[in-house]
């Protein structure tokens, strides 16, 4: 792969040297660079995953490095907090924004460091309203907005309400600014205001690095691309140098050697059936099927409402139309009750929130969705028979533990994550809908649990995997369907399934025209 | 920098779309609304009672506006943190009766007496700030306890019985009236007028408002959340005490059984007058409106022959439906968002 | 360590619940010692019956407040319930309607009241003490224009009996709470509905997401505990011979320090009955004591005031070390 050289550090403004990170053992960043120059937008590209967010954590110091330098025009600087960082003159937006809707997008800008007035009112805490109001609404004309400073934030659109978190950094003189994900939820209209405004940023000498999965938006806009792949450098180039394909195969280039414990399952009747499934703008007419015995897996990148399409499914959202069929019969759902009674189980993205009681025991957990079938008289909980229940899943499932009493929260990612599959176990559900199964989870359980996985499907269960993790894709699913802004966009057997193609649909915002076959 | 940013922004923002933006029009909307009601059950009550629009009424209705809208702000000011305070009637009972009884009973001089009992007022509010922000110990429970406690204090300390004000000054907060207008009610405007301000004007005021609207933004924008909280807690008992003040001056006497239930009464107000329990909104002008649009009903029940005993009822309801309408258009503003997608 | 899990161990947490429970019991055992030197007559068979009277009603709805707030959240209409439903009681005897058809009226509009709270938290979506503080306006309200303050008096042996009857020397009060406590003990430990209760008041997302229809759980709860304010309100009607509207002011403080000090969060996701009751005896006996000692009657909202803020600001202390780990 011919790639432009880094440029030396003469001249950068921004200068990571072999940063590394690592948490609890795992290794999240090892020695990656990159430079940045002013007036230069920088494109930071990788899967979920890749260490982008945990490298911008250490620049804008919420995280402490490990290993490595940062320096700022040449000088070494640590970021200790946001704070600091925020001083040094490193500005981050974030994916979520950080805004008060009710006050304007100038107070917003000016948040906790409101200029006072001179004299003794201003002692007092007077704000200098006036200059509050000036200086953000020049920089937000500068940004191109559209709008006055004086508007709540609350009637300004996702794009402009973005603008105002921009303006919060370029208010204070940021020379850096950082976006993580900025156009993940923004229409493409406001898509192509916001790679306006970034040229703008640009033309004024501010450093931009921007955090993106939208090669063909960003490649409009950027100078030089830097990929990084399992928390280390894959490759950097210009951006008029590289290709969208080259690009994703930096990102996605590694040797598929993990063997995945796929059994092989015979995959039966179609036991769900979703048709037009649509909410609000946030799913868009969506038509899939799921036999039973079949891994079904659905890639995508953030954004993609992968996790609000299972929701939908599992009954917990309102709003949805469309029809959901099981087993052919078309079910109406009000709330997970339903779900759970047609046969669906959830394993919920955040598994320490909405997926265990952290402090309730492992039985107490795994017994929830089945309480009311291990009664006996008078509806008198069996305890007998519910630790008996959690003890033969501690064992079939390994969960490490040392008593099957003991508060889950004691217990390490991967144990957890048993521990929420056990719980929907005990019902035998039709369907198991698995949210990011393996994040967060140590190398040794994640073996275990794909093991796990590959067993239902072999006994008869429809399984949907909701993943990020390519490889875990590809070894696992019988079937891939990419999703991206609330669509689908592409479909693969197992076969026909490799990375790129996964990728290149992920980042597609073209649905592909679905049946209900 | 400034000159000509100031003189370059104000033209670019006269020339922008939007500026009466529309959050400003909706309250106006909401105070509007107020006022015309207040108007209309004014109009009905003196078709039923000519008595309603006499000097001597409007003067009695004033002197209640002027406790009730102080007691109402504070109440304001907490509900904005997303918080509750239910004890300001007992704070209010409370400073007068400390009030009282330094001023006849140990001696000491007038102006110390309120001083003192303000003292208290401020040491009260900042109790419930620390609690809430540093012990995480919810709002209401902790102002619950309050109202016991305070009204309890002064209950024990004098018996039950009152202590009599014979001092005129402090009289006079509560009686007297400079060309014709009730010093409680110029008392009213200077504290709304300083409130209004500190709300609108200043850092603390702002980051109030903040706290309240999203308590992460506000931390992340290094706004030292903690400190914010208890200076709004101790606000609003400031508030509760110096209508403690004025309530003792008026009666003449520190009466520990005062002000039962006016904290539901300012909850009441508050909400009418736009300041919404998810935090974060609310304007003195509207708690104002909505104070005296509280004092208009109170007021309409007497003159209209009802017995009083369907104020607590009618308080009750009033809170119920406000807050009603609070929360269903603000879960609906919410869904419709969460719906586009933002 | 092994790999797999030991069932059937009493656990450590058992131990420290009752643990609990100790410094309260201990209070208790040293108040009782100090009120007993101060007035010997603390220790009489009739002031033993009237403790036992009082634990008996305030036990019983501190039960139901507690189960409130272990599902994370609050009841403050409860004084204004037992105001309403003792007034509604005299006046529906004095009608001439059969005990037996006043009782069952009374549950009657308990559960309206209940199945109201839970409407106004669970689908419109008010926080529980906000539509509770409104209801206990509004029942007041009702209860002073119904009675327009004055007591209404009842006559009918038969109803008087459940306020001033005793059974074997128990007062029936106190054999009400031992049924409510028993029952409420093993629903809340033995039933999926108690299970429930807990978990919705640790996680309530992760509890809907496992099926568990939260809105009913928390209906029932908030029935419960109305219904059982209600059974308060006639034991007192019957107690004192008449229907009082001034009755119970301040009572959800009460009801809500016993729970706390029998260690039930105010937050939720914790409490049990035992320490309830255990609470509700300390609170009658810090009742008992201010009228035994002689201390003066005015100094009693004081002291209840700063009972039920050490107990929470102990529950607070609790939680932070909880956390903290």
């Amino acid at each position: 792969m011919a790639l432009a050289p880094m440029p030396d550090d003469q001249g950068a403004l921004l200068s990571v040297e072999g940063l590394s990170k690592a948490f609890h053992g795992v290794a999240a960043l090892s020695d990656v660079s990159l430079q940045l120059r002013a007036g230069e937008i920088l494109a930071l590209v990788g899967e979920n995953g890749a260490g982008k967010s945990t490298l911008i954590k250490i620049l804008t110091g919420v995280y402490a490095k490990d290993r490595g330098r940062i320096l700022l025009d040449g000088a070494e600087v640590v970021p200790a907090s946001p704070k600091e960082a925020f001083a040094l003159g490193i500005g981050v937006i974030h994916q979520e924004f950080h805004l008060v809707p009710e006050m304007s997008a100038a107070e917003n800008i000016f948040l906790g460091r409101q200029p006072h007035k001179s004299g003794p009112l201003g002692r007092l805490g007077a704000i200098d309203k006036a200059r509050v109001l000036a200086r953000s609404q020049q920089v937000l004309d500068e940004l191109g907005g559209d709008f006055s400073a004086g508007t709540p934030v609350k009637n300004l659109g996702v794009g402009q309400q973005q603008l105002v978190e921009i303006a919060k950094a370029l208010a204070f003189d940021a020379r850096i600014v950082i976006m993580d994900e900025p156009t993940a939820t923004l229409s493409s209209t406001d898509v192509a205001k916001l790679l306006d405004v970034m040229r703008r940023m640009k033309a004024r000498g501010i450093g931009v690095v921007f955090i993106t999965h939208r090669l063909e938006e960003i490649f409009s806009v950027a100078d030089r691309v830097v990929v990084l792949r399992d928390g280390r450098n894959a490759g950097a180039g210009n951006a008029a140098d590289l290709t969208v394909e080259q690009t994703i195969a930096l990102m996605v280039g590694r040797h598929l050697d993990k063997l995945y414990p796929k059994e092989p399952a015979v995959i039966g009747d179609v036991v769900l059936s979703v048709e037009r499934l649509s909410r609000g703008r946030l799913l868009r007419d969506l038509t899939f099927q799921l036999r039973r015995g079949e891994i079904l897996g659905f890639a995508g990148l953030v954004g993609a409402k992968r996790t609000e399409l299972m929701r939908a499914l599992f009954g917990a959202d309102g709003d949805v139309s469309g029809r959901i069929l099981i087993d052919g019969k078309e079910v109406s759902m009000t709330g997970p009750e339903d779900a759970v009674r047609h046969g669906i189980g959830l394993v919920p993205e955040d598994r320490k929130l909405q997926g265990l009681i952290l402090n309730m025991s492992i039985e107490a957990n795994v017994s929830l969705p089945s309480l009311s079938r291990l009664t006996r008289w008078l509806a008198i909980v069996d305890r007998g028979r519910e630790r008996a229940l959690a003890a033969d899943f501690v064992d079939r499932l390994r969960i490490k533990a040392q008593r099957v009493d003991q508060q889950v929260h004691f217990l390490s990612g991967g144990n957890q994550q048993k521990v929420v599959l056990a719980k929907w176990l005990a019902l035998k559900p039709k369907i198991l809908i698995l949210d990011e199964p393996t994040r967060g989870v140590d190398v040794g359980a994640k073996a275990e649990i794909h093991a796990l996985i590959s067993r239902f499907a072999a006994l008869g269960m429809g399984v949907i995997m909701v993943s990020s993790e390519l490889p875990e894709i590809l070894g696992m699913c019988d079937r891939v369907l990419v999703m991206s802004k609330g669509a689908i966009t592409g479909e693969f057997t197992r076969d026909e399934a490799t990375q790129e193609k996964i990728m290149a649909c992920a980042i597609s915002v073209v649905p592909v025209a679905r049946s209900a076959a | 920098m400034s000159q000509s940013a100031n003189a370059e922004g104000l033209a670019t923002i006269g020339g922008k779309a939007q500026h009466a933006s529309g959050w400003t029009r909706l309250l106006r909307r909401r105070e509007l609304t107020v006022v015309y009601a207040i108007i209309a059950l004014s109009i009905v009550i003196q078709l039923v009672n000519h008595n309603f629009a006499t000097l001597f009424n409007f003067q009695v209705m004033v002197r209640q506006i002027a406790i009730f809208g102080l007691i109402s702000l504070g109440e304001m000011i907490v509900i904005i943190t997303a918080g509750i305070d239910l004890s300001m009637g007992s704070v209010v009972a409370l400073v007068g009766v400390v009030e009282a009884m330094l001023v006849s009973r140990a001696g000491w001089p007038p102006f110390l007496s309120l001083g003192a009992g303000l003292v208290a007022a401020v040491l009260i509010g900042a109790y419930h700030g620390v609690a809430v922000s540093k012990w995480a110990i919810p709002s209401f429970i902790i102002t619950l306890g309050s109202l016991s406690l305070w009204r309890g204090l002064a209950t024990g300390v004098t018996r039950s019985y009152p202590i009599l004000i014979a001092d005129e000054h402090l009289r006079w907060i509560g009686q007297g009236i400079v060309l014709g207008v009730p010093a409680p009610l110029i008392i009213l405007v200077l504290v709304a007028v300083v409130v209004w301000f500190v709300l609108n004007s200043t850092s603390f005021g702002r980051n109030i408002y903040a706290v309240g609207g999203n308590i992460e933004a506000a931390r992340l924008s290094g706004i030292p959340v903690a400190r914010v909280l208890i200076g709004a807690y101790t606000l609003a008992s400031l508030l509760a005490g110096v209508a403690g003040v004025i309530v003792a001056g008026r009666m003449a006497q520190g009466l520990p059984s005062v002000a039962g239930g006016y904290e539901l009464n300012a909850i009441a107000a508050a909400i009418i007058g736009g300041t919404s329990f998810f935090g974060g909104v609310g304007t003195v002008p509207g708690v104002l409106l909505g104070s005296a649009f509280m004092v208009v009903i109170d007021n309409s029940l007497i003159l209209m022959n009802v017995s009083a005993y369907w104020y607590t009822l009618v308080v009750g309801s009033v809170i119920v439906l406000a807050v009603t309408i609070d929360v269903v258009s603000t879960k609906r503003r919410r869904r419709a968002e969460e719906l586009m997608g933002v | 360590m092994s790999d797999h899990a030991i069932a059937g161990e009493p656990s450590l947490l058992s131990r420290v619940a009752a643990a609990r429970e100790l410094p309260t019991v201990v209070a208790i055992a040293v108040l009782a010692l100090v009120i007993a030197i101060g007035n010997p007559s603390f220790l009489s068979l009739y002031n033993m019956q009237l403790l036992g009277k009082e634990v008996g009603v305030l036990g019983m709805m501190a039960i139901g407040e507690m189960v409130v707030i272990i599902t994370g959240g609050i009841d403050l209409s409860a004084g204004a319930v037992v105001a309403l439903t003792s007034v509604l009681a005299a006046m529906g005897l004095q009608a001439g309607i059969p005990v037996g058809l006043v009782v069952l009226g009374i549950v009657f509009v308990c559960v309206l009241i209940g199945l109201a709270h839970s409407f106004f938290i669970n689908t419109v979506g008010l926080a529980p003490f906000i539509i509770t503080l409104g209801t206990m306006s509004i029942l007041r309200g009702v209860v002073l224009v119904l009675t327009t303050g004055y007591p209404v008096k009842i006559t009918d042996p038969g109803f008087l009996l459940l306020g001033q009857g005793n059974l074997l020397g128990v007062p029936l009060q106190f054999i009400l709470l031992i049924v409510v406590a028993v029952i409420a003990g093993v629903a809340l430990t033995a039933t999926p509905f108690g299970r429930y209760v807990y978990t919705i008041g640790n996680n309530p997302v992760a509890t809907r997401l496992s099926g568990v229809r939260v809105s009913r759980v928390t209906t029932f709860a908030y029935v419960q505990a109305s219904v059982l304010f209600g059974l308060g309100g006639l034991v007192y009607a019957a107690r004192l011979g008449q229907g009082m509207p001034g009755i119970g002011n301040g009572l959800e403080l009460s009801l809500i320090a016993a729970a706390v000090i029998g260690g039930t969060s105010i937050t939720g996701g914790a409490g049990t009955v035992w320490g309830t009751a255990i609470g509700a005896v300390l609170i009658s006996l810090i009742m008992n004591a201010l009228n035994m000692l002689r201390v003066s009657y005015f100094w009693q909202d004081f002291v209840m005031g700063l009972v039920i803020v050490l107990a929470v600001m102990f529950d607070a202390l609790n939680r932070k070390r909880r956390v903290a780990r």
